[in-house]
Parts: C-alpha cells; sequence; structure tokens
C-alpha cells in the first residue's frame, strides 16, 4: 500500500570529513554504509571537505533500572549517547548540536557479570548499526545549500 | 574602536584602529593610560592637581569615579574623592562619604562605604575598604549577603575579609553567620571561593540522621595541589560508628590519568573493628605501545556498604573488581589484550564469578578485503575457580568469521561462516576430562529489505518505513554436556539476540541451532528532519530441531516456535516519550515479561516518569519519579519502587520475593530567593527485612556554599530525564556594571 524500496539517502554534499574518533565503531559502520551506499565521498583532510560532522560525544551508559525484592540490581539499561553537529567548510552551522539516544535493557545478576559483559557488548553493537541508521537519515535531511 | 595600545603610541602618531574585542581589563594595569574629566567647575595647578568639584566625574579604564569633589594628583596619580563618592570597578560598585584611591597600582581607601557586587549578587557595608590593588580588596568590620538589602534573611558579619578576584578567593577573620535573625556559626576564620572556581579550603558540611549511622556529620577539606591533582579529605564524625576519614585524591597527567578513594574507620563503635574501603582507578596510554590501566576495589567486611551506604545503587554493591589490563598493537593490525581479573564477592553473591588469571586475547578485525569482513580472535585464558573443588584451568580458543556483507539502501544480505575451536587443559578437572576439544562451525545469513511510503501520522507528513528481515543460522550438534563453564550464560530473549548465531554468551557453550529468526520493523519519520518519531518492531524464531546444548540445570529448547517479541517507542509533542516491550508465549498464553515506560518532560527542571516492569519469577516492580514544582518556591522531588512480585526466588540467594517498597525517596526544596533549603528522606531495602532509612538537609546561603549534604547525587540517579540545573555562571558580558 503504496511502500516502495528504500533509494539511496543521497547525502546533500559530494564531499564529507567525519570526525570520530580512530577507534569508534559507530564511526567504522558509518564510514562503511557511505562507502557502499552514498555517492558521497568521504575524506581525510578536513580543508577538502564540503561539510564536516563534528562528534561531540559518543559515550555508553549504564544504569540500573530494576532492584529484586531485596535491594538487589537485577535489570540495567544501557545506553548509548551520540552528539553532533555538521558544518560547512566556512564552519556555518548546518546542522546544529543533535543528540541520538539509543537504550537497551538487560537483566544480570551479581554473579553473572563476566558472561554478562559480553552481551553487553553484543548489545551496544546492536545499538550502534541502528543509531547510524539514524544518523544518516539526519544527514540526508539538510537541505541542499 | 579604541584607542592604540601605549607602546604604540610612544613610538607613531596617535591614531584609531579598528578593536574586534572590547575587553575590559585589556588596558587596566598598563600605566600612561588616559583618565577623563568632567564636572561643573575645575580648578587647579598645571601639572600638580586639579579638582573638579559638582557633578565630578573621573574615567580610567575600568574605573568610574564620581563624587561632589574630586582631586586629582597627576604626580602620583592619586585621587580624593568626598561627598557622595560612587566607584565603579569593573562592575563593582562601592559608595560611601570618602575615598583615596592610586589610580595607576589601584590602591587606597574608602571610609564607612557601602558595596555590591553584581556579579555574585552580594552586597555589603563596612567601616573601611582598603583596595590593595587591582583584584585585592579588604573590608573591615564588613557584613555581606545576597538577600535584599533591608531585613536580609542571612547575613555574613566579619571583623576583616578580604577578596582576591584574581585568586578567586575570600578569607575572612572573626565571622559569624546569621540566618533568620538567629547566630547559626562563628568562625575565627574562614576562607571561600568566588563563584565555582577549584580552591583549598572546607567545603560546605554534610548533616545527616541515618537509621545505620546515627547523627552524621562530615566536614570536607578540598586540597588543590595542582591544576591537574587534587585531594578531598572527608572527616567524619557519627554517633553510631565513631570517626571515620575519607579521601579521594585525583590526578591528571599527559599519558596517565586515575584516582584513589579510600575509606577507614579505626574502630566502628558497633562492632569494635577496623573497616574500610578502597578504590583504585588508573589508566595509561602510549607507554612504548602499550595502554592499559587497573580498576581495584575492595572493602574490610561484607556489610560495609550495608552499613555505610547513603543510597540503594552503594549498598547493592555485591562483586568488586580487581582488574589489570594492559592492550598494544602488533603487527599491522592486531591487537593484543593481556588481562588478570579477580573478584571480591561479598553476602549472597559468593562464591562469586571465574576469575581470569590471566587472560590473553589476539583480536584482527580486517574490513572490506575483496568485499568480505574478516574477524579473528585467539585467546588463551586461565580460569581459576572461586570454589576450592570447582574445575578450573586453561581455555583456549580461535574464533575466526568471515562475512560477505552486500549493502544497497534498500535491500541488504550477509552471509557469514565461522569457525569456533576450543580446547581445555584442566589443571582440576573436578570430575571433568583433564582435556577437551571442539570445533564448531556455523553459517548464517541475514537478509533485508527497506520500503518506505509518504503518509499522515497525526496530522503530521510522515515518512514511513517497514523493514522485514529474515536471519537464518545452522550450528551443527556437538556434545558439550562433559564441558565446565567458566563465564557462559543465557542471553536475555531480546531482538539483538534474535540476530545472533549462539544463543549463549562466552565461549563454553556453542549453541546447535537451525533456526530461523522473521521480524520487521517500521519507523515513522519526520521527513524535514530525519528524526525517528515512532518505532514499532515485532519478532519471532522458528526452530527446525531442538536445542540440545544448554548449560547445566536449564532444560533444552524443544519448542517449534519462540515466543514471540514486540516493541513499540516514540516521541509524542509536547515533551513526552513512551517506551514498551512485550514478550508473548504462543504455547501458554503468558506474558514472560514486559515493560512500560512513560516520560514527560514538560520544561527544563521538570520530568515525570512512570513505568512498570515485569520479568516472571523474577521482577516485578512498579517505578515513578518526578521532579515537580508545587507553588513558586515550592518544588517536589521523589522516587517510588513498589516491588509486586510475590512469587519466585531471587535467582542468586534463593530469597523469596516479597511484596513491599524498595526505594522511596521524597525531596523537598523551597527557594526564598536568596537562600534555597532542601530536605530529603530516604528508605531503601539493603537485603531481607532490613532497609536504611536517611534524612538530609541542606541549607544553600545563595552566593556562599551550601551547609549540609548535596542531596542531588542521590536525586540524579533516582529522577531518570532530570538534569541538574546548571548553576555556573555564564561567561561576563562585555559591557558587565559599564556605566
Amino acid at each position: 500500500c503504496g511502500f516502495r524500496l528504500r533509494r539511496s539517502a543521497a547525502l546533500p554534499f559530494r564531499t564529507l570529513y567525519t570526525g570520530f574518533a580512530p577507534t569508534s565503531a559507530i564511526g567504522a559502520e558509518f564510514r562503511r554504509l557511505v562507502r557502499v551506499a552514498e555517492d558521497t565521498e568521504l575524506v581525510d583532510d578536513p580543508k577538502k571537505a564540503e561539510a564536516r560532522l563534528e562528534v561531540l560525544r559518543e559515550q555508553r551508559e549504564r544504569e540500573v533500572v530494576a532492584f529484586s525484592t531485596t535491594g538487589r540490581p537485577r535489570e540495567y539499561q544501557l545506553r548509548l549517547r551520540f552528539g553532533f553537529r555538521v558544518v560547512d567548510a566556512q564552519s556555518r552551522e548546518l546542522l546544529p548540536p543533535t543528540e541520538l539516544v539509543l537504550s537497551r535493557d538487560i537483566t544480570s545478576t551479581d554473579i553473572e557479570v563476566v558472561a554478562k559483559q559480553q552481551e553487553e557488548e553484543l548489545l551496544f553493537r546492536d545499538m550502534q548499526s541502528d543509531l547510524v541508521q539514524q544518523l544518516l537519515r539526519r544527514l540526508a535531511a539538510i537541505p541542499r545549500p | 574602536l579604541a584607542q592604540a595600545s601605549a607602546p604604540d603610541a610612544g613610538t607613531q602618531p596617535l591614531r584609531l584602529r579598528f578593536e574586534s574585542r572590547l575587553g575590559e581589563r585589556k588596558a587596566a594595569g598598563g600605566d600612561a593610560l588616559p583618565v577623563y574629566g568632567s564636572g561643573e567647575r575645575l580648578t587647579g595647578r598645571t601639572g600638580r592637581d586639579s579638582t573638579l568639584e559638582g557633578e565630578a566625574e573621573l574615567r580610567r579604564a575600568g574605573t568610574v569615579l564620581r563624587a561632589d569633589r574630586i582631586t586629582y594628583y597627576e604626580a602620583d596619580e592619586e585621587v580624593f574623592a568626598v561627598g557622595n563618592v560612587r566607584v565603579n570597578r569593573d562592575g563593582n560598585v562601592f559608595a560611601g562619604p570618602q575615598l583615596r584611591l592610586r589610580l595607576d597600582t589601584s590602591e587606597g581607601s574608602f571610609s564607612s562605604p557601602g558595596y555590591y557586587f553584581p556579579q555574585y549578587r552580594g552586597r555589603g557595608r563596612a567601616a573601611l575598604i582598603e583596595f590593595l590593588g587591582p583584584s585585592r580588596t579588604r573590608f573591615r568590620e564588613a557584613s555581606y549577603t545576597t538577600c535584599e538589602p533591608d531585613d536580609p534573611d542571612w547575613i555574613l558579619q566579619a571583623r576583616t575579609l578580604e577578596l582576591d578576584e584574581e585568586e578567586g578567593m575570600g578569607t575572612g577573620r572573626s565571622a559569624s553567620l546569621s540566618f533568620m535573625g538567629l547566630k547559626i556559626l562563628a568562625l575565627p576564620a574562614f576562607a571561600f571561593p568566588l563563584g565555582d572556581e577549584r580552591k583549598s579550603g572546607f567545603l560546605p558540611p554534610t548533616l545527616a540522621i541515618n537509621s545505620r549511622t546515627g547523627l552524621d556529620v562530615v566536614v570536607p577539606y578540598y586540597w588543590n595541589i595542582a591544576p591537574n591533582r587534587d585531594f578531598t579529605l572527608y572527616p567524619r564524625l557519627s554517633t553510631r560508628r565513631g570517626a571515620q576519614f575519607g579521601g579521594e585524591f585525583r590526578y591528571l597527567e599527559p599519558r596517565f590519568s586515575g584516582q584513589i578513594d579510600f575509606e577507614v574507620n579505626p574502630s566502628d563503635l558497633v562492632t569494635g573493628e577496623s573497616r574500610h574501603y578502597y578504590g583504585l582507578q588508573h589508566a595509561f596510554n602510549g607507554y612504548a605501545g602499550w595502554s592499559g590501566g587497573w580498576l581495584v576495589r575492595g572493602v574490610s567486611d561484607d556489610n560495609y556498604f550495608i552499613d555505610y551506604s547513603r543510597s540503594i545503587l552503594t549498598a547493592a554493591d555485591r562483586v568488586l573488581p580487581q582488574r589489570f589490563y594492559a592492550s598494544r598493537v602488533v603487527g599491522r593490525d592486531w591487537s593484543l589484550l593481556l588481562d588478570v581479573q579477580k573478584w571480591q564477592p561479598i553476602l549472597d553473591a559468593r562464591p562469586g564469578p571465574y576469575e581470569r588469571v590471566p587472560q590473553m586475547q589476539l583480536r584482527q578485525v580486517k574490513r572490506d578485503v575483496a568485499g568480505f569482513d574478516i574477524d579473528t580472535t585467539l585467546d588463551a585464558t586461565l580460569f581459576a575457580s572461586p570454589t576450592p573443588t570447582g574445575p578450573q584451568g586453561w581455555r583456549m580458543f580461535g574464533n575466526t568469521q568471515v562475512s560477505w556483507p552486500i549493502v544497497r539502501p534498500g535491500w541488504s544480505i550477509v552471509p557469514k561462516v565461522s569457525l569456533h575451536a576450543t580446547a581445555y587443559q584442566l589443571d582440576r578437572n573436578a570430575g571433568f576430562e583433564t582435556t577437551l576439544t571442539r570445533v564448531v562451525p556455523t553459517f548464517s545469513v541475514d537478509a533485508g529489505l527497506v520500503f518506505e511510503r509518504e503518509t499522515r501520522f497525526f496530522g503530521r507528513d510522515t515518512i514511513q518505513t517497514l523493514e522485514p528481515r529474515l536471519f537464518y543460522a545452522r550450528t551443527p550438534y556437538r556434545d558439550q554436556s562433559t564441558f565446565p563453564v567458566f563465564d557462559s550464560a543465557t542471553t536475555d530473549f531480546s531482538f539483538a539476540q534474535l540476530f545472533s548465531e549462539n544463543t549463549f554468551v562466552g565461549h563454553d557453550r556453542i549453541a546447535d541451532v537451525n533456526q530461523l529468526t522473521a521480524a520487521a520493523v517500521s519507523r515513522m519519520v519526520e521527513p524535514s528532519t530525519g528524526a525517528e518519531r515512532m518505532r514499532f518492531a515485532v519478532g519471532q524464531r522458528i526452530y527446525f530441531s531442538d536445542q540440545r546444548v544448554t548449560l547445566p540445570g536449564l532444560p533444552p529448547v524443544t519448542d517449534g516456535k519462540s515466543d514471540i517479541l514486540l516493541a513499540a517507542g516514540g516521541k509524542f509533542g509536547q515533551g513526552m516519550s513512551f517506551d514498551t516491550g512485550l514478550q508473548y508465549s504462543l504455547e501458554s498464553s503468558r506474558i514472560p515479561r514486559f515493560s512500560a515506560v512513560w516520560r514527560w518532560l514538560p520544561r527544563e527542571g521538570q520530568v515525570l516518569n512512570v513505568g512498570t516492569r515485569y520479568r516472571r519469577e523474577e521482577i516485578g516492580q512498579f517505578d515513578t519519579s518526578w521532579r515537580w514544582p508545587l507553588s513558586k518556591r515550592w518544588m517536589s522531588m521523589g522516587r517510588l519502587n513498589y516491588s509486586f512480585l510475590d512469587s519466585g526466588r531471587d535467582p542468586v540467594s534463593g530469597i523469596p520475593n516479597q511484596r513491599g517498597i524498595v526505594e522511596s525517596v521524597l525531596g523537598l526544596e523551597y527557594d526564598a530567593c536568596c537562600w534555597i533549603s532542601r530536605f530529603v528522606i530516604q528508605r531503601y531495602t539493603t537485603g531481607v527485612d532490613t532497609s536504611t532509612t536517611a534524612f538530609f538537609f541542606q541549607l544553600e546561603l545563595k552566593g556562599l556554599g551550601r551547609i549540609g549534604s548535596d542531596p542531588f547525587d542521590i536525586l540524579r540517579r533516582n529522577i531518570p530525564g532530570f538534569r541538574v540545573p546548571d548553576v555556573t555562571p555564564g561567561p561576563t558580558s562585555r559591557y558587565f556594571g559599564y556605566e
């Protein structure tokens, strides 16, 4: 009913510089997706880029959201917080500082810490790919100059 | 426009140039600055002195002086003013009958003036003010308040008071503090920071009444050792536990940083024993290519956190880590990790998790090698059992995953093969074979489509997506019932888990699977911004064969189909958002797990959360928290967490679940313009039929710091979505206090 296959998001810049930390997993996934699915070229020199994606924050959080009746933590919320903005070559803001926050819940007991560390990693990876999708949609919505 | 600076003026003809920044302090301190004067009459002797009378005014960079009569002595740039004298120095205003001031050194004195510091909104009177330089001022017989001048609610009086704006520091002698006409504090000497800068000195004391510690007073001392190092000492006196010393040392260097915390009570009045806590945290980077650190925490005894905690979070600590780790890049793209991980388990968390002594891991992540992604992990870990009889020894595994991702905007398909080879060499086999090996291959395909359509949703233009996804995984069965379990557990049934090949985490069990996951996500995206407004998801897994690999004590999966997972979340207007998840069992028509959270942030500093979480036999609670204004001056905040579960047992301790309040916090805040008082009452469960009740009080005299503990750090956890209001004053305007 009106659905059609998604076409390229078509980022509104020909060249883009991304300011992710070298070890950022979000950055690796973002670059891969842009490389294979977009016409935009990623450049290493910020001066040569039509637009720059500035990473303001990339942070993992973990908070207890449920306790057992005896006051033991039983459920945690994992959050991935990503703040960014986009400026053009003249440092004019194309997209003001924006924050994307994703979360997943995970149950854990005190003695499962080691095993659950690995499950947390799995959930963070899941959030990372979701976040990259959302980030691409935000960038694609920037009006062309 | 500004005048050219003095050196230019000497060598070149005076001219005006464009000045992009007007800094009040830019010109201050320099010599040969011009002085401007005006008045109704001017008399004087050339080169010696001049006197302005009637509406007299004198200006020099940063300083404006007005009086009935001003005499200016040119030789030493001294000013003598009488009658309705008013001085504005960088926005700070002083007014009184008589002033003597040297303009070049900013030294002088002012008799019986009143003063106003707009930056701190502080005002007062003094018998005498001595200006000791551009930023130092000494007050004699002074008073100070941030309240309205007539009948102030609080007032600080001191024999001498010295403000050093350069150092951001105030010091005083023979001081007394009155609140509502009542003298509440008398100090022979004191120091306080101006603004929020880090300065050595006593911090506002903490006052609490706690059911575990009794009346509890902490008077912290902050030592600002260097810009990158500080130390806070927390002497603590409580009626039930006696004297305790705590400390926090923080350091920050280019290549390493960390923190050392400790708390020692040499003799607990209740137990008669010495009790302590310590925490060490350190991270380093760039030592011959190595980076790493450590995280070590420990307590003297099982009940330390229960007896000394301030909130349910610290009371809930059960497994304290002792971890040392280091990693580096080896060769071109391998990373090597060395890790030692031990634990101090306390109370019901005993015997605790397995220890890694040590773990050695090599990893390589290769992306886009002719379109392939290759991940390789080689790991050798010596596990030490937390019990004296449990199996322990080496476990080695190698895992290679090769995937070929084909990703297009509208679809993607990712085939993947992996091989997992494991060997155990046990030095205490506890009934297991001493040597065990296993090789397990896995194949999976992950395929997804993304459809879009333009539609209207709640009257707004929306792009709706529909993203169906299929995931097939196949791993053959290998009998692993004779293998020990060191670091493995079952994962939660979640969307992330639906798309992973192994239903276990850890490397002791590789699940035999022949299964297909079908899931779909639909998002509502705002076309103008690309922001996701709403999302719905559904997923289920079909098992083509029964899963036979299990963890000890858990039954094998024999259902043909998994439970159905449903999730919905999104944002409405007016700051409202919701997040719900539900697991539904077709077989039993039951709901083993659900959660629903609704949040409303109507404006900054105002939030309401309502939520419930349920997991059959394990968690069942209703949770609400808020920060809500009751009137112009009263604000309420709090949290109530009620557990409605009365069946099942705690999985760790085996204690039966009981209905009851797990945690309740109520806070009230009264804001009376120049002071704020906060009351927090808190009660939280620390075990079976045991709980802690605590009452905190804080009085904040605005512009002077807080008396009492800071209940905000408790409330921060307690009210999700709530952020402490930013009290740091913004940068002062260029024209701040300009006259």
